[in-house]
């Protein structure tokens, strides 16, 4: 993956290099489709963001601001998206989740006690979308911003208005919360295949 | 989940290893850590977890091509951009040109340099544009826009010079000159320096040796016509000097001579009777027929001597 600067040199040279601007379209798919976790809608939102990447650019006066600007603009247009979807598995509504009744009874086994060969199964890979799905929107941004497009907790805290410690704690709570989501879809995956085999 | 002891100081170093971000001095410090502090350890097999399944998933996706509206329109974003900043820079460069005083010749040189601030807005543009793939393009494609854009930046160059006194018919040359300079030395640009330098550079050079080409033109031209005015004062006193009868022979010399030279006007095509014409009948200076006809006063003057050989022969003859 590449490093920041390379990140920022991509996006100047999107403006008029067609390759460079096949791989900035790759990042921003991958941005839409790990947030919004449906192929169709990855594509029309990162569509939709190079668009409007192209055509206000010149709107942004300072140039080192650009790759803020642009993974502003690509959340931006993921969340609008989302806003027209109904939620379909969501942990939003709790408001202290790290308390919450569900989190406190996947809290009482460690999720990490199923064999890792069994949770990193290469059909499961799917179950990592839909578990990412489960998160609230900010944590699944955070996340994905930070290990999947590697911007800093610096950047991430700038794009969402927060400031870093917030940035990290809610990581740090994505990342457990993705962990329970995650094994309890595997669970189910295994329960449904010894149904079968049954 | 066990209990944890978060120790935050460290929870961002623990996030950066296990992205593999950390260098071999921050990894040591921070695995003597992770060898005392169970929670932590803990919260880093966490991290890899998650990122060992995020990178996994990552593999199995396939990113589909841009549309094709997409490519259209960043290469009409590219064009238009590229377009107006060559046209706004030109634009302000001629502005800022008709403000400056006039210098005299032998400043020339160092007005040419545009001004900075020209320099300054095309080297940005060319630099956020990526200097290698603009100049890929005009290697590869002659028709490229940047060719354009090239051009605008010469002319400018070679137009805003406006002290040398350089003909301006003979300022489209050097832009012609330039381009082809450009053209064909492209290949050895080694990008050592900016390529607007590298551009102005050879529109110098060029301009240089036209603005040389003129003033040596000039120093004939006023050689010969010292000559030339030295000779008609010696025939003025000669006229003035004569008796009558003597200037009637003279007239009759006059006359024998113009028949003379209607002959060898006669005798001439294109290019020299026209010269004959302008100097002889309609009266033209050398310098005045030169500019008309757009060729050098040295070749009026070759053209006149040669004339004058025919009538002088001709008259010995009668």
């Amino acid at each position: 993956m590449e490093s920041d600067n390379s990140f920022e040199k991509l996006i100047e040279r999107a403006l008029f290099d067609p390759d460079s601007l096949r791989q900035l379209h790759r990042r921003i798919y991958h941005f839409h489709l790990w947030f919004l976790g449906d192929v169709l809608d990855a594509q029309d939102t990162t569509q939709d963001t190079l668009m409007t990447f192209l055509q206000k650019h010149t709107e942004v006066r300072d140039r080192s601001c650009l790759k803020a600007w642009l993974m502003r603009v690509a959340h931006n247009k993921a969340m609008d998206r989302l806003r027209r979807r109904r939620p379909e598995l969501s942990l939003d509504k709790i408001e202290s989740p790290d308390e919450s009744p569900l989190c406190e009874f996947l809290a009482s086994t460690d999720v990490y006690d199923m064999p890792e060969e069994v949770l990193e199964r290469q059909e499961f890979n799917p179950l990592v979308l839909t578990a990412l799905k489960a998160l609230p929107d900010k944590h699944r941004s955070c996340l994905i911003l930070r290990f999947v497009q590697e911007l800093s907790s610096e950047e991430i805290a700038l794009l969402h208005g927060l400031c870093t410690e917030q940035v990290r704690r809610i990581i740090r709570s994505a990342k457990t919360r993705f962990a329970i989501a995650y094994t309890q879809l595997v669970s189910e995956q295994l329960e449904k295949e010894r149904g079968q085999d049954s | 989940m066990n209990p944890q002891i978060y120790h935050d100081e460290w929870e961002e170093k623990i996030v950066a290893r296990a992205m593999q971000e950390l260098n071999e001095e921050e990894r040591t410090l921070l695995d003597q850590h992770l060898e005392s502090c169970a929670s932590c350890s803990q919260e880093l097999q966490e991290y890899n977890f998650l990122v060992r399944r995020l990178h996994a998933t990552e593999k199995d996706i396939i990113v589909p091509e841009p549309s094709p509206e997409l490519m259209a329109l960043q290469q009409e974003v590219a064009r238009s951009s590229i377009q107006q900043e060559a046209q706004r820079v030109v634009e302000q460069a001629f502005t800022q040109n008709r403000e400056e005083e006039p210098e005299d010749l032998l400043s020339s040189r160092s007005v040419m340099v545009p001004g900075s601030s020209m320099r300054g807005m095309l080297h940005a543009q060319v630099s956020r544009l990526n200097e290698r793939a603009v100049i890929a393009d005009l290697q590869e494609n002659r028709n490229s826009e940047y060719w354009q854009v090239c051009r605008l930046y010469i002319e400018h160059i070679v137009k805003s010079d406006h002290h040398s006194g350089l003909l301006e018919y003979l300022k489209e040359d050097v832009v012609q000159e330039t381009l082809i300079s450009v053209f064909t030395h492209l290949r050895t640009f080694s990008y050592k320096g900016q390529f607007t330098t590298w551009l102005m550079i050879i529109a110098r050079i060029r301009l240089n040796d036209a603005i040389r080409r003129q003033q040596r033109i000039k120093r004939h031209e006023t050689d010969l016509e010292f000559l030339l005015k030295e000779e008609e004062e010696a025939k003025d006193s000669r006229v003035l000097s004569n008796p009558p009868e003597e200037a009637a022979l003279i007239n009759e010399q006059l006359q024998a001579s113009l028949e003379a030279m209607q002959a060898f006007l006669w005798k001439q095509k294109g290019r020299d009777r026209m010269i004959l014409q302008q100097v002889f009948f309609d009266g033209h200076g050398y310098r005045q027929t030169a500019r008309l006809i757009g060729i050098p006063v040295s070749t009026i003057g070759h053209t006149i001597h040669a004339a004058r050989e025919y009538v002088k022969n001709a008259l010995e003859e009668t």
